[in-house]
């Protein structure tokens, strides 16, 4: 290859990944700055320390929110990966009168925008009596049309012939589904787990819905109540917050990039 | 009834089951299904119908309906300039957003699909939106627009453009949220655009280089042709998710200046949680629904055709 | 032991056409038993069918006597053997071999024994941490054997499992299946579309076409005295040269090129029927003033130990096949001789056979000549 178009694409990779990439880094940088830095719109701190952590911590429930946000994208990841397996399983291997048309009212579930439903899933909710509760947060949204989608792709293409073997075997509907088909699997359940992770750890309006009080309360909505208490004094709080909230995500998808990549794109283009 | 009928009949050897056995298949489908098919019903399913039937009458504060009033809460809607501006304001965003989005993600994906040294780390970096939150995505342009300390404007400065009133002029606010959105989208859209453009064979390049086509004539005769189901998907998802944008516009602007950035799910926040107008707010809902049925409709029949070409 | 009746089993998809129709027979306890046709012509679904893989529209099957249409799989005690193999890439090959024996809660002793017993067997001692993808194909194959192996099955069925190997692994692995089988004594039915692996491999062989059953036979039954048409092409290599053909003064005439005078008997069997000639490639010789051909050699492909010759005869390309290394040129006329006694003379309409070499009475000829 010519280097002069190796030179040209680097320089453009490297411009790119600098403009995308500023406002994260600079957010890092403000979350060190002290309230001088950050009036004179500095790009970098004039010193360093970790004062604005101590403080947003003591100032707001951090860990709190933190901790809930935790718990609510796993609950989420390990109820969506169930349902989702459970029927995708039956959607690639057990033949039955009307499969395909249940198989039909499934994905026409993508085509309902949750924000149109949420009215009602709201007063659902509230006459369930789960505002303020872990049920209002993740039960609604345990079972995902487009995670069916994906493993019912996935699923298919085990070899049949395997699906064959383990009857030959002896084994039950059951043994097949934890035995042979969620191992076979094992990399597709991975990527749907960080999907479904992710979406719910960045979730807002629903949680904001939700949630009146901190019991609960995501890290979301914890930025949000932050930046209104904080705002125009102390921005290098907020940011240190932000930082935060931003850095389980961040890292997952440092770790996991390519194996979002192959995994998403196949189940939503094949 | 034909030969092969006959024969099969007069041969069979019956099996002997009960309905219990007969429907095997059938209870262990619907038992493996039955949490998919109860989630549904009762987080979308029944909350549509809902939506729809309460979009018909007037609601007290509880959101219980209390009087039938037919197309009312429609043609009210259709009537009052501040649905027609959150109309607006919705397609207008669209408009700044979905473009913008699809081809800098698109012109990103191919940089990060060439084969350098150290590429891994260009394609985390484009990637790395996709684990942004909206709520800290938010935040963090807040401060950039910000009109005192922020630093966007210095930066501009530097270029000679003069200081931009972002979030305070009607125009500039929803420029600013298309920004921020546009901002936050790149992420999954690169992801999804550069997994599309690894499935293209390299067979495909190799024969076009030896024939001597250029990279421009390589880009538009086989690149852009082989990637248009997936430009295409990304393009209505992107449409989609413009429409469904919330968290931005709470964070950024509350819907303000004027109602500029009122878009049509902060509308129907607004209507149902702030001023408990559960009717309104559900024929608002709807009319959602329907712009997004439209799009998907529009996909399948586009994914339809591709068929058709194979 | 037990014994494998087929009675009028027929199967239907589209309950217009038979995809397997009426098959019986009865495979012996032991026997290496091969069923082989072209593509599609119903010998994998009569496999599954007695896999209990598909179901049997109509006619019964029975092992050891009892019927056994409606048996599930695993209750029929066999074992199977897939083209790919079916081996499960997440399970290292003992956790492959073992995986069956697992499920039948067969004690760890017990397992351990019988996986270590049939590595050794198949050479595979060495293999048994890995994966799957880690292996080649002939071991790929060899742990699908083990797991027959280990599950004791009295039955064994194969779905061509040498199709994905290359020709030299192949013509190994046939060795190994057919010894593998006579030493555990199981009853083998092996699904093919080779007929080298039919002829070499089994004790018997069926022969299918459309679904219908051709012929059952032994391997030389098959080759000497096919009963019609298609099994003559099916079974040997190159297939056996036809053509169509007529009676003209009590000689065998096709074309310009070839013309045979017919014994009395043979020409009573033929009546005034239309007729096509078969006769194996290796039945053609250098002319030697008998049953005349006379041709343009169209090609002459010299394989080391024999030479093959393709001529034309009545616009169908024949071949011969002449044992050693003959240098003749392509495009000069030839003359040969076809043995008369090897000739299989087909009704051009049913396609049975109407003369062949066993049904030729000789003695009886002999007798009236005295």
């Amino acid at each position: 290859m010519n280097t002069g178009r190796t030179t040209l694409i680097y320089a453009l990779l490297f411009i790119s990944a600098l403009i995308l990439f500023f406002p994260i880094l600079y957010a890092v940088s403000v979350s060190f700055m002290d309230g001088k830095d950050v009036f004179n719109r500095a790009l970098l701190p004039s010193s360093f320390s970790f004062d604005n952590y101590k403080k947003v911590f003591s100032s707001v429930p951090l860990l709190h929110y933190l901790k809930n946000s935790f718990v609510v994208s796993s609950l989420v990841t390990i109820g969506q990966l169930t349902v989702a397996s459970l029927a995708a399983y039956v959607f690639a291997f057990i033949p039955f009168k009307g499969r395909d048309f249940l198989f039909i009212v499934v994905l026409a579930t993508l085509m309902i925008p949750w924000e149109a439903t949420m009215i009602s899933n709201f007063l659902t909710v509230q006459h369930l009596g789960w505002v303020n509760s872990y049920r209002a947060l993740t039960i609604p949204f345990f079972a995902s049309a487009f995670g069916i989608f994906l493993l019912r792709q996935h699923f298919k293409s085990i070899p049949y012939e395997l699906y064959e073997a383990a009857q030959i075997e002896g084994l039950t509907r059951f043994q097949i589904f934890y035995r042979v088909v969620l191992p076979y699997s094992r990399m597709s359940l991975v990527t749907l787990g960080i999907y479904s992770f992710l979406t719910t750890w960045n979730m807002y309006l629903w949680p904001l819905l939700v949630t009146t009080n901190d019991s609960v309360r995501t890290i979301q909505i914890g930025l949000k109540q932050l930046q209104t208490v904080e705002v125009a004094t102390e921005w290098g709080v907020v940011m240190a917050g932000v930082v935060v909230a931003i850095l389980p995500t961040l890292i997952l998808i440092f770790i996991s990039q390519k194996q979002l990549q192959k995994g998403l794109t196949q189940g939503a283009l094949k | 009834m034909n030969e092969v009928m006959e024969k099969i009949e007069r041969y069979q050897v019956p099996k002997k089951e009960n309905l219990w056995q007969k429907t095997a298949n059938l209870r262990t489908s619907i038992l493996y299904l039955s949490p998919a098919i109860v989630l549904f019903s009762v987080f979308v399913f029944y909350p549509m119908f809902k939506t729809v039937y309460l979009s018909f009458f007037l609601t007290d504060a509880r959101g219980n309906a209390a009087l039938f009033v037919g197309l009312e809460n429609y043609l009210y809607l259709f009537d009052s300039t501040s649905f027609k501006k959150s109309m607006k304001a919705t397609w207008l965003f669209a408009l700044y957003t979905v473009p913008s989005i699809v081809l800098i993600s698109f012109f990103l994906a191919l940089l990060a699909n060439e084969k350098l040294r150290g590429i891994g780390f260009f394609r985390t970096i484009f990637t790395s939106t996709m684990g942004m939150s909206v709520a800290a995505s938010a935040v963090i342009w807040l401060f950039l627009f910000h009109p005192t300390v922020g630093v966007l404007n210095t930066l501009l400065g530097y270029l000679g453009i003069r200081p931009i009133p972002w979030l305070l002029d009607s125009k500039w606010a929803l420029v600013s949220i298309a920004i921020t959105t546009i901002w936050m989208n790149i992420g999954f859209s690169f992801l999804i655009i550069l997994g599309g453009l690894q499935n293209i064979s390299q067979d495909l390049y190799e024969s076009a280089r030896i024939d001597g086509a250029g990279y421009f004539y390589q880009l538009f005769r086989i690149t852009i042709p082989l990637l248009s189901p997936t430009l295409f998907f990304i393009l209505i998802i992107t449409f989609i998710n413009s429409f469904q944008s919330f968290g931005q516009v709470d964070i950024l602007t509350k819907g303000g200046p004027a109602e500029a950035t009122n878009l049509i799910v902060y509308a129907i926040y607004q209507d149902a949680f702030i001023n408990y107008q559960f009717g309104t707010a559900s024929a608002r809902a709807v009319i959602l629904f329907f712009m997004v049925l439209g799009l998907t409709l529009l996909q399948f029949k586009f994914l339809e055709k591709k068929v058709h070409y194979q | 032991m037990r014994e494998i009746v087929l009675d009028k089993v027929s199967k239907t998809y589209d309950k217009q056409s038979f995809a397997v129709e009426d098959v019986e027979v009865s495979i012996r306890p032991g026997e290496f038993f091969v069923l082989v046709g072209p593509s599609g012509c119903g010998k994998s679904t009569l496999l599954r069918m007695l896999a209990g893989l598909e179901e049997i529209s109509a006619g019964s099957l029975s092992l050891g006597g009892k019927l056994a249409n409606h048996l599930p799989p695993n209750k029929r005690e066999i074992s199977m053997v897939f083209q790919n193999y079916a081996l499960y890439p997440h399970l290292s090959v003992e956790e492959n071999i073992m995986f069956g024996l697992k499920v039948r809660k067969i004690s760890k002793q017990e397992r351990k024994r019988r996986v270590q017993e049939a590595a050794t067997m198949l050479g595979l001692s060495d293999y048994l941490k890995r994966k799957p993808r880690e292996l080649s194909g002939g071991q790929r194959q060899r742990v699908a054997l083990a797991r027959t192996v280990v599950s004791q099955a009295p039955i064994c069925l194969m779905d061509e499992p040498l199709s994905n190997l290359d020709a030299q692994l192949r013509g190994q692995m046939r060795v190994e299946i057919r010894q593998l089988q006579q030493q555990l004594g199981m009853t083998m039915i092996y699904v093919t579309h080779d007929q080298v692996e039919a002829m070499t491999m089994g004790d018997r062989i069926m022969v299918l076409r459309d679904g219908k059953v051709q012929q059952i036979g032994t391997p030389l039954e098959i080759y000497n005295q096919p009963v019609n048409k298609f099994v003559a092409e099916f079974i040997g290599s190159p297939p056996m040269n036809m053509a169509r053909a007529s009676i003209i003064d009590g000689r065998l005439v096709a074309g310009n090129e070839l013309s045979i005078k017919l014994s009395q008997s043979d020409l009573a069997k033929i009546g005034n029927r239309s007729i096509t000639l078969g006769i194996r490639p290796e039945h053609i010789h250098q002319a030697n003033g008998q049953g005349r051909v006379r041709t343009t050699l169209l090609n002459v492909e010299i394989l080391g130990n024999e030479t093959l010759l393709a001529f034309n005869v009545n616009n169908t390309i024949w071949k011969a096949k002449w044992p050693g290394q003959w240098q003749l040129t392509a495009g000069s006329p030839i003359e040969l001789s076809i043995d008369r006694e090897q000739i299989f003379i087909f009704d051009e309409i049913s396609e049975e056979v109407v003369s062949s070499p066993f049904n030729k009475d000789t003695v009886l000829e002999g007798v009236q000549t005295l």
